[in-house]
């Protein structure tokens, strides 16, 4: 492996030296056959005729050689790149097909991504969210839909969507507590679909009519 | 011409590798040192060498080095390098193997019974 990166980079570092070589060398080549040709009784023409006929195509054997070390690649990209332009310009229904295709899969699946991650992988923007309680459901008709069932809470939020029951105050100051539900509620207004909100550090079947209770206040 | 023999497919870098491992040689001498060895043996067109030798150098097994000719003028010298050395060896050996299986398969008689 290492030769032959060191044989590309040389290569390509130095590409009119290796051009130059390559001509000198096949040159030599059929100069030499030439003189051999003449010392063997051919006319000096015919000589060069017959040692050009033995060799072959030089620029066909140089086309090789360059293939052998690839210094051809960035022509041959460019070369690729234009073929391609013109292919597209030539049938531009396919190139619409194509840049349509393209364009929905990239935007299904970003949309799918970003859903995913709001409600799946990132944590809830609640502050505390470790002290989630009770979670409401805000429906832009029904208004306040009342808690999320405590099963799909504790397995679909709690699991999945890393919500934590948000547990405000404590029952110790009932004006401070309502301040503190006050000051949460504000902080989840700003998210439009879920709302956390209430409660104290009862049971949370007993919470959710508590929560009801100081939401409507709230609101 | 048409009595000599044309190289095999496959052969040629095996032939260049020995003819460099009897010394250094350009281009031209490798095409010369191979009709000698091979006693005539052809390539098909004499430029076919020049990929041949310059895929061996990319491969490492050869190592190459401008010098001056018997005629006084600048040519390019080839050299097996270690690793050419090495893989001549295997070639060979394995040519060999080769040789003596198609040999004996080709000489094989029906059976008598």
């Amino acid at each position: 492996m290492f030769p032959r990166l060191r044989s590309f980079w040389q290569t390509i570092w130095n590409r009119s030296r290796f051009e130059r070589d390559l001509d000198d060398e096949m040159r030599f080549h059929l100069e030499a056959r030439m003189e051999d040709l003449v010392r063997s009784g051919f006319p000096r023409k015919e000589a060069r005729r017959r040692a050009q006929i033995e060799f072959g195509s030089t620029e066909a054997y140089q086309d090789c050689v360059r293939e052998t070390r690839r210094v051809n690649w960035f022509e041959d990209l460019a070369q690729d790149l234009r073929y391609g332009l013109r292919g597209l310009r030539k049938g531009p229904g396919l190139m619409l097909v194509a840049v349509l295709t393209l364009s929905l899969g990239v935007g299904a699946s970003s949309w799918l991504f970003s859903m995913l991650r709001q409600w799946v992988i990132e944590a809830v923007s609640f502050p505390h969210p470790e002290r989630l309680e009770v979670l409401w459901r805000l429906d832009t008709k029904k208004g306040w839909n009342g808690p999320i069932p405590r099963r799909t809470f504790s397995i679909g939020a709690r699991k999945i969507m890393f919500l934590r029951i948000y547990r405000l105050g404590s029952r110790t100051n009932s004006t401070s507590r309502a301040a503190q539900s006050r000051s949460a509620w504000k902080a989840l207004a700003s998210r439009p679909t879920f709302s956390a909100c209430s409660a104290c550090n009862r049971r949370p079947a007993a919470t959710s009519s508590t929560a009801r209770t100081s939401s409507e206040r709230l609101m | 011409m048409s009595e000599q023999a044309q190289l095999l497919p496959g052969t040629l870098d095996l032939l260049i590798l020995k003819a460099v491992s009897l010394g250094p040689l350009h281009g031209y001498g490798v095409l010369l040192r191979i009709e000698q060895i091979t006693r005539g043996a052809l390539l098909a067109e004499q430029g076919a060498l020049y990929p041949a030798l310059n895929r061996l150098e990319h491969q490492g097994l050869l190592e190459s080095e401008w010098g001056t000719s018997e005629n006084n003028r600048r040519a390019k010298f080839y050299r097996l390098t270690a690793a050419g050395r090495k893989r001549f060896r295997e070639e060979t050996a394995s040519w060999n193997r080769l040789a003596v299986a198609i040999g004996a398969a080709l000489s094989a008689k029906p059976q008598e019974d």
